[in-house]
C-alpha cells in the first residue's frame, strides 16, 4: 500500500483494508488499523468479518506475519469495541470453524470478549458455549480401533485424534477463567454464580459425551512410568473443573441421572419438543464419569463410607449396560472394565436375589457380555468377558442362578457360548453334589424335575438326527460331558439329583438320534473326502456343485485348494469321532452303572 | 443377608423417648441367635435416641434425605475410634447404603439425632471395607436427619405434585400401557372450613391407559403418575388444582373449582408377562395363569368373548402340557387347568365353537376333572346338542339331572334331544350319521375350516337358533350371573 494516500472517510479506509486483506499485506493492515488507531464503531462488525477468515492454517503456512497481524487487529477491535455486539460477530463466524488454528484464535477472542462483558454475562457465556460446543460436537471421531496392549499407545498418532486433542485442549482452556470465577471453595463475586456453574457443568458433560468417551482414558504403568494418552489428560482437566463446580462427582452423577430418567420418561409418554431434548444430560458422559471414578480411581475419597459396594454396583448397572451395548470398541471396553472392577470389589457373602432378576439391567448386561464374548473382534475384551461371567453369577442366589441358566439355554444360539454355559452348569452341579450340607432348599433348584427341565433344553436336537452336528459340536460335547459327569458322580444307587429318573427319555430322545446323526454325517463327510481325493478331475470341472453340497459348521465352503478342502473335512470327521467316542463312553458308563445296581 | 424388598421401617424404632434404647434387627441372624442363647450379647441393630425430631413423617421409598453423621468403630463411642464425618444426601430404600444404617434412619424424623450401633452382619460384614474399616467390625453412627424430601413430580418443580410413599412397592416390574391393572383409590379435598371432604373411594380393575373412560373413571392425572409404580405400592398423592380438575372442578364428584386434591392410591396388582413360558418357574406359571383367568373373567363380564377366549386358552397353553410340576404344584396346576377348561368351554359355547367346547370338556374329564361336576356335563351337553349329536347330548343332560333333579333347563334339553333323535330318524339321520362318523377319529376336516356347519345350506340348524342366549339362560335358572363362581353356568372363580 502506498503510505502517501490520504484517507478521508471511513469508507475509503475500509476499501483500503479490503484491498490489503485481498493481497495479504500485513504491513498495510497494521498501518490502517493499529497504527492509525482506527476506532469507528460502525465498522467493527465488518472488520471482524473481514479479518476473521484471514486466520487459518493455510495462511499461517503461507504468511505467518499476516495471520499474526489479523489476530492482533481483532484483539484491538475487541478491546475498544462494544463487547456484546462483537461477541455476536465472532459467534457468527464461529459457527463454521475449520482448522485448529482458526478455532484456537477464535476461542481466545471469544473468551476475551466475554470477560469484558459486565452485565448479563452468564447469558452470553451460554450462547457462546452453545456455538462452540457445536463445533466440538462436529469433530470427526477416529475409526473404531482394536489396538491391544502396546498398540494402544499409538492412538495419539492418528491425525483425527491429534486434531481432537488440539481442539479439545483449546476448548478446555476456554473454560478455565469462567470455572475459576465461580469455584465452590472461593467466595465468588460473580452474579448468578449458581447459574454459571450449572451452564459450565452442562457443557463440560457434553465434552465427555463427544469426543472423550470415544477415546482412551486409561493410565498404564510401564517400567515405573505412568503413561497417559492426551485424551486421558483432557478427562482429568474436565473432572478437575467439575470438582470445582460441584460438591462431589457421585452426587453430580446421581442427580444428572435422575434428571435424564425423568425427561426420558416424559418423552416416552408425551410429545416433547426438541428444545427439552437438548437439555437431557448426556447419559454417555455420566457413564464415563462413573467409569473414571471407579475404574481409574479418580476422586474416590469423596465417597461416603456408608455407601456399600453392592449399592455402588446396583446404581452403576444402568451405566454398565449402556456402555456395553454400544458398538464402539473403546466404549465397550470401558463398560467391561467398569463391570469387572465393580464385580471384583463386591465383598463375599453378597447375594443377588431371584426377584432382582426382574430388573431389566441384569439380563441386559448378561446379554451384552455374551454378545461381546461371541462377536467382539477384540481378543482381550472377549477374554475379559469369559473370565468375569462365572464370578459374576456366583453372586446370585441358587434360584436366580438356575433361572439364568434356563434363560441362557433357551436363548443362546452360538454353540461355543452354549458349551461354555453347559460347562458352568456342570461346575454348579459339582458345587451342589460336593456340598451335602447345603440347604436342601437351595439344592432343590438343580435336581429332580428342575434338572430335567434343563436337560430338555440342552439336549434339543432341532432337526433330530439330521441336525448339523459339526456346527453344534461344542454344545453337544459339553452336554455329553455333563452327562458323563453325572453318571459317574451320582450313581443310580444314590440318585441324589434324580438324573436317573429320566435317563430313558434322554436315551431315546438324545443319545439314539445322536448316534444315528453321527453315522450319517460321518458317512457323508467320508464320501466327500473320497470323492475329492479320487475324482479330482471330474470335480475340477464341476467345482460349483461341490460348493453347493458341502457345508461345514453352517458355512458354505469357499473356493479353496483341494488339500485344504480335505483338511477341513478331515477336521470335521475328527470332531465327529470325538463326539462318537463320548457317546460310546456315556452309553458304556450307563450300562456299567445299571449292571452294578442289578448285581 | 435379607432382601432389599424387606427394607421396611420397624415400628418399635418410632416414637422413642430420649435416651431409650431399642433393637431394630428385622430378623434374628443365625450367628446372632447363637450368641443370644448364651448371654445377652449386643444385638444386630441398636438405636439410642439422643434428640427428638419434628413432624409426622418418616423417610420412605422415593424420599431423599439429607443427613449428617459421625462414624466410629467399636461398640461404644470413643473419640479415638472416630473415622469419618460427612454430610450425605441420598434416596432411601434403594440399598445404596449400609443396611443396618438404613433400618435405623427409616425410623427417624426430621431433626432427630440418634446413635445407631451395628453388628458386622448389618454393617460391613466379615470382609469389612478396607482400609477404613477392618474385617468383622462393629460400627457406630451418630446421625442427625437434616431433611426429608418427598419426590416432586411436577414439571415446574414447584411442589405442585407430591408423592409420599406409604408402602414400598415390591420387585422391579412396572405396569405398561394396556395391561390389566387393579387399583384402590381414595381421594379427598379440604373445604373452606378445612374439613376433609371425601369424594372417591373405590377399587377398579381395568386396562391401564383407558382409565379416563367413564366406566372406570380413573383420572388421567392420576394415571400419568403410575407408570413407574411397583406392585403393592401405596402412596399419597397431592395435586394442586391446576394439575387436577382445575378451574372447572368436577360436577359429578362434587369438586368445586380450584381445589387441591389428595389421593391415596394403592396399586394392588397388575398383570405383566414379560417372560416366555419356558423362562418362568412353576410358581410364576401358576401366578400368570391366575392373572389370565382374572383377565378372562373381566372380558367375559364385559361380553367380549373373543378376548376372554384368548386369555382362557392361554392358560391351557401355559400349564396344559407342563411335566415339571409335582405335589402341591401339580395339584394347583390341575386346579387352574380345570377352571380354565370349564371357562373355556363356556366361552366357546358363546362363540358357537361347539366342537371345541366339547373337546375342552372331554379334556377336563381326562385330566382327573371332578366326575360330578354339573357344569362340565351341562356344557358338554350343550355343545353336543348344537353339534346335533342328540344321543350323547341327552346322556350328558341326564347326568346333570341325576345330580340336580330340579334343573329345569337340563330337563328341557333332555326331552328336546329325545324328540330330535326321533325326528332325525329318517333321511337326515343318515346324513347326520355320515357326518358324525368322523367324530372321535380325530378332527373333522369339514369342521376345521371355519364354521362349515352353518354355511352348508341344507343344514337347518334350528335348534341352535332356538338355543338360549347367555342372558336367557341366566333367567331360566332364576339367577343372575354372579360376580364370582358358585353358579353352574357362570365362570369359575
Amino acid at each position: 500500500m502506498d503510505p502517501s494516500i490520504e484517507i478521508k472517510s471511513t469508507e475509503d479506509r475500509m476499501n483500503l483494508i479490503r484491498e490489503c486483506i485481498d493481497c495479504k499485506d500485513p504491513v498495510g493492515v497494521k498501518k490502517l488499523i493499529l497504527e492509525d488507531k482506527f476506532d469507528d464503531e460502525s465498522a467493527h462488525w465488518e472488520l471482524l468479518s473481514l479479518l476473521g477468515p484471514c486466520v487459518s492454517q493455510e495462511n499461517l503456512e503461507l504468511c505467518p506475519g499476516f495471520v499474526d497481524v489479523s489476530h492482533r487487529c481483532m484483539n484491538y477491535v475487541i478491546k475498544i469495541g462494544k463487547a456484546k455486539e462483537l461477541l455476536l460477530a465472532l459467534l457468527e463466524q464461529a459457527e463454521e470453524l475449520g482448522d485448529s488454528v482458526r478455532f484456537a484464535t477464535f476461542l481466545q477472542l471469544i473468551q476475551n470478549t466475554i470477560l469484558k462483558i459486565t452485565s448479563g454475562r452468564v447469558g452470553c457465556l451460554e450462547i457462546a458455549l452453545e456455538t462452540l460446543a457445536n463445533c466440538i460436537r462436529n469433530l470427526e471421531l477416529p475409526e473404531d480401533m482394536y489396538h491391544e496392549h502396546e498398540e494402544r499407545r499409538a492412538q495419539d498418532l492418528d491425525p483425527v485424534v491429534a486434531k481432537i486433542n488440539v481442539d479439545v485442549k483449546e476448548y478446555l482452556d476456554f473454560f478455565k477463567p469462567f470455572v475459576e470465577e465461580v469455584r465452590l471453595d472461593v467466595e465468588s463475586e460473580v452474579k448468578n454464580c449458581a447459574k454459571q456453574r450449572e451452564i459450565l457443568v452442562k457443557y463440560l458433560l457434553k465434552v465427555i459425551d463427544h469426543p472423550l468417551a470415544y477415546l482412551d482414558l486409561t493410565a498404564r504403568e510401564e517400567n515405573g512410568l505412568v503413561i497417559k494418552a492426551n485424551s486421558r489428560l483432557h478427562m482429568e482437566t474436565v473432572t478437575g473443573y467439575l470438582m470445582k463446580l460441584t460438591p462431589n462427582i457421585s452426587a453430580l452423577i446421581d442427580s444428572s441421572n435422575e434428571e435424564t430418567n425423568r425427561l426420558m420418561r416424559k418423552r416416552k409418554h408425551t410429545e416433547m419438543d426438541s428444545e427439552l431434548l437438548a437439555d437431557i444430560p448426556p447419559v454417555l458422559s455420566l457413564c464415563c464419569l462413573s467409569y473414571f471414578m471407579h475404574v481409574e480411581q479418580f476422586e474416590q475419597t469423596s465417597l461416603s463410607c456408608l455407601v456399600t459396594k453392592k449399592g455402588i454396583f446396583e446404581s452403576n448397572m444402568k451405566f454398565i449396560q449402556i456402555l456395553m451395548l454400544r458398538q464402539e470398541n473403546e466404549i465397550r471396553r470401558k463398560g467391561v472394565a467398569l463391570f469387572m472392577t465393580l464385580v471384583k470389589e463386591l465383598p463375599p457373602g453378597i447375594v443377588f436375589e431371584y426377584e432382582d432378576l426382574d430388573r431389566p439391567e441384569y439380563f441386559g448386561i448378561i446379554g451384552a457380555i455374551f454378545d461381546i464374548m461371541i462377536h467382539s473382534p477384540d481378543r482381550e475384551l472377549r477374554q475379559c468377558c469369559v473370565k468375569v461371567f462365572p464370578s459374576f453369577i456366583q453372586y446370585f442366589c441358587y434360584e436366580a442362578r438356575y433361572q439364568i441358566s434356563v434363560k441362557l439355554f433357551g436363548t443362546l444360539t452360538h454353540a461355543g457360548a452354549y458349551g461354555f454355559c453347559v460347562n458352568l452348569f456342570k461346575n454348579q452341579m459339582e458345587e451342589i453334589l460336593s456340598n451335602p450340607e447345603m440347604c436342601s432348599e437351595d439344592a432343590e433348584f438343580f435336581i429332580g424335575l428342575n434338572l430335567k427341565r434343563i436337560f430338555l433344553l440342552i439336549c434339543n436336537l432341532p432337526e433330530g438326527p439330521a441336525t448339523d452336528l459339526v456346527e453344534n459340536s461344542d454344545r453337544i460335547i459339553a452336554v455329553l460331558n455333563l452327562m458323563r459327569y453325572l453318571i459317574l458322580r451320582d450313581p443310580p444307587k444314590k440318585n441324589l439329583t434324580g438324573f436317573w429318573n429320566f435317563i430313558k427319555e434322554l436315551e431315546t430322545d438324545f443319545l439314539k438320534p445322536l448316534q444315528v446323526g453321527i453315522d450319517m454325517s460321518k458317512g457323508h463327510y467320508a464320501l466327500e473326502v473320497e470323492g475329492i481325493e479320487k475324482g479330482n478331475d471330474s470335480k475340477a470341472t464341476n467345482e460349483e456343485e461341490v460348493e453347493m453340497s458341502v457345508s461345514v459348521a453352517g458355512f458354505k465352503m469357499p473356493k479353496m485348494a483341494r488339500g485344504q478342502k480335505i483338511a477341513v473335512m478331515r477336521q470335521a470327521l475328527n470332531t465327529l469321532d470325538l463326539i462318537n467316542s463320548l457317546v460310546v463312553r456315556v452309553n458304556e458308563l450307563l450300562e456299567q452303572q445299571v449292571k452294578e445296581i442289578s448285581s | 443377608m435379607s432382601r432389599l424388598f424387606d427394607l421396611v421401617a420397624t415400628e418399635n424404632g418410632k416414637n422413642m423417648a430420649v435416651d431409650e434404647e431399642v433393637d431394630l434387627s428385622p430378623v434374628k441372624l443365625r450367628s446372632v441367635d447363637k450368641e443370644l442363647k448364651g448371654e445377652s450379647k449386643p444385638r444386630g441393630i441398636r438405636k439410642i435416641l439422643k434428640k427428638e425430631g419434628n413432624g409426622d413423617d418418616y423417610p420412605n421409598s422415593g424420599d431423599k434425605i439429607k443427613i449428617k453423621y459421625k462414624a466410629y468403630l467399636g461398640d461404644e463411642i470413643h473419640p479415638e475410634y472416630f473415622f469419618e464425618e460427612k454430610d450425605l444426601e441420598y434416596e432411601v430404600c434403594r440399598g445404596t447404603v449400609v443396611r443396618g444404617f438404613e433400618y435405623g434412619v427409616l425410623t427417624m424424623k426430621k431433626d432427630e439425632r440418634s446413635e445407631i450401633y451395628l453388628q458386622p452382619e448389618y454393617a460391613y460384614g466379615k470382609a469389612g471395607a478396607p482400609p477404613q474399616i477392618p474385617p468383622d467390625s462393629q460400627v457406630i453412627f451418630d446421625v442427625t436427619l437434616l431433611d426429608i424430601q418427598c419426590p416432586d413430580l411436577s414439571e415446574e418443580k414447584d411442589r405442585s405434585i407430591l408423592k409420599k410413599t406409604i408402602v414400598k412397592g415390591k420387585g422391579w416390574k412396572e405396569p405398561s400401557e394396556g395391561c390389566m391393572i387393579k387399583l384402590k383409590m381414595k381421594g379427598w379435598y379440604a373445604d373452606k372450613n378445612d374439613e376433609r371432604v371425601e369424594f372417591v373411594d373405590k377399587e377398579v380393575y381395568y386396562p391401564f391407559g383407558e382409565g379416563s373412560y367413564d366406566k372406570y373413571d380413573v383420572p388421567k392425572f392420576i394415571e400419568d403418575q403410575l407408570h413407574n409404580w411397583k406392585k403393592k405400592e401405596t402412596a399419597r398423592l397431592f395435586l394442586k388444582s391446576r394439575h387436577a380438575y382445575g378451574e372447572t372442578g368436577n360436577e359429578k364428584l362434587g369438586i368445586p373449582s380450584n381445589t387441591d386434591l389428595t389421593y391415596i392410591v394403592e396399586l394392588l396388582d397388575f398383570e405383566k408377562e414379560d417372560k416366555d413360558v419356558w423362562e418362568m418357574n412353576n410358581q410364576e406359571k401358576l401366578e400368570s395363569c391366575e392373572k389370565l383367568r382374572e383377565k378372562g373373567n373381566f372380558y367375559f363380564k364385559e361380553k367380549k368373548m373373543e378376548l376372554a377366549y384368548k386369555f382362557y386358552s392361554r392358560i391351557v397353553e401355559i400349564v396344559g402340557f407342563d411335566l415339571c410340576m409335582k405335589d402341591d404344584e401339580e395339584k394347583q396346576r390341575k386346579e387352574v387347568l380345570h377352571k380354565g377348561y370349564l371357562n373355556l368351554a363356556q366361552v366357546s359355547l358363546n362363540l358357537e365353537k361347539y366342537r371345541e367346547a366339547k373337546d375342552v370338556c372331554d379334556k377336563y374329564f381326562m385330566l382327573d376333572g371332578d366326575k360330578n361336576n354339573v357344569k362340565a356335563y351341562f356344557r358338554r351337553g350343550q355343545a353336543l346338542y348344537n353339534l346335533q349329536d342328540w344321543k350323547s347330548a341327552k346322556s350328558d343332560f341326564d347326568k346333570v339331572l341325576e345330580m340336580e333333579p330340579t334343573n329345569k333347563l337340563a330337563k328341557r334339553y333332555s326331552t328336546d334331544c329325545q324328540n330330535k333323535a326321533k325326528e332325525t330318524a329318517g333321511q337326515e339321520k343318515e346324513l347326520a350319521q355320515k357326518m358324525m362318523s368322523g367324530f372321535g377319529k380325530g378332527p373333522d376336516e369339514r369342521l376345521r375350516y371355519g364354521s362349515g356347519m352353518n354355511d352348508i345350506g341344507d343344514w337347518s340348524n334350528q335348534m341352535a337358533q332356538g338355543m338360549m342366549t347367555l342372558e336367557e339362560e341366566q333367567a331360566a335358572f332364576g339367577e343372575s350371573m354372579p360376580e364370582r363362581g358358585g353358579n353352574n353356568h357362570g365362570v369359575e372363580d
